[in-house]
């Protein structure tokens, strides 16, 4: 059998593994921010899956290219993994489509606001940056504490930079002066 | 590295056809028109390197030997772009997480007042836009002044209640 055939078996096992792990881990645990350590619990389940299968796997003969394809194929998984159970926590989308799923008879534009507003998003992210150590709030002021969620957002200007010509949809409010 | 080159080609290949057509006018459904650029970018570029390298016979030494090493390339430079198009949102719109960081970092150590923050980053700006995007790529429909799931939007967000239900989460968002 062709030895790439092989590698594309391991990395659904490895990629069955992850996700087999990580709703296995979510279940188990019960502390604060438990998505985000079943991830981590599947992402290394998955890992050592693929890797013993490559050690010591049907054919000992796959080339170095083969290997590192797997590899690559295993992480762009666990990225895009990681992005869809993101999706489903935090995205107003999918939260929006939610709030219509419950809504038979539709909802105007201002019942879609009650139901999710503003307010709540802010408040939620807030609460999730303090909570990871991102932020804190003296008197009503929020102050930066750690440069790590910065950083991402200094790459995604880069990014936004580079297929927009940094256009931003912020641009239409004219009293956002932030 | 023929099976990583060939899955690096292919992607870059899809990645500037979708930055030249982002470049000259943003398609108004965006996360549809993003997977049609690289799904038929990355085969269409499959295509016209096998074609090449029946042209040209140096090329065929470049490319994986076997047709599952094919396969893989083709399903690595899928995956690359499975993992632009989940990144794409936080690029395309203005992630509340990101726009608030940035700007309590602006204010440095006398910090940011969460009034203003909250004052400026109303539902105009956080909640009509995701509305808008929402009727523009088809996963919802107004009726009557009335928003309604459309069928994908069902089938969407289906996938995400199965999906939650696996993992015994609560709604989220």
């Amino acid at each position: 059998m062709a030895t790439p055939f092989w590698a594309l078996l391991m990395a659904t096992l490895a990629v069955a593994a992850n996700m087999a792990g990580q709703i296995m881990a979510y279940r188990l645990l019960r502390a604060e921010g438990k998505l985000f350590k079943s991830q981590i619990a599947g992402t290394l389940l998955g890992g050592l899956v693929l890797a013993l299968l490559l050690i010591s796997g049907p054919d000992a003969s796959l080339s170095a290219d083969v290997v590192t394809a797997d590899a690559l194929l295993y992480a762009a998984f666990c990225y895009v993994y990681f992005h869809w159970n993101n999706m489903g926590e935090t995205a107003r989308r999918i939260r929006m489509l939610r709030e219509l799923a419950a809504a038979p008879e539709g909802l105007t534009f201002e019942e879609m606001v009650q139901r999710y507003s503003a307010q709540e998003i802010l408040e939620r992210r807030l609460e999730r940056l303090s909570a990871a150590g991102q932020i804190s709030e003296t008197d009503g002021r929020l102050v930066l504490t750690s440069r790590t969620v910065l950083l991402s957002a200094r790459l995604v200007g880069l990014a936004k930079q580079i297929i927009f010509g940094g256009r931003s949809e912020l641009d239409e409010h004219d009293h956002i002066t932030l | 590295m023929p099976t990583v080159g060939l899955a690096l080609a292919l992607f870059a290949g899809a990645f500037l056809v979708h930055l030249v057509r982002w470049r000259i006018a943003l398609p108004s459904a965006t996360a549809r028109a993003l997977l049609v650029t690289f799904v038929f970018g990355i085969l269409g570029g499959l295509v016209f390197v096998e074609l090449m390298a029946r042209i040209l016979p140096g090329l065929a030494t470049l490319l994986p030997p076997e047709p599952f090493g094919t396969l893989q390339a083709l399903l690595l430079s899928l995956a690359f772009a499975a993992g632009y198009v989940m990144t794409y949102p936080a690029i395309e719109v203005e992630s509340p997480t990101l726009v608030m960081i940035q700007a309590i970092a602006r204010h440095g150590d006398e910090g940011l007042a969460r009034a203003t923050l909250f004052a400026q980053l109303n539902d105009e700006v956080l909640v009509a836009p995701r509305v808008r995007d929402l009727l523009s790529d088809g996963l919802a429909v107004e009726r009557e002044g009335r928003l309604h799931l459309s069928t994908r939007g069902r089938r969407l967000v289906n996938l995400f209640f199965i999906w939650r239900r696996l993992l015994g989460a609560s709604a989220g968002g």
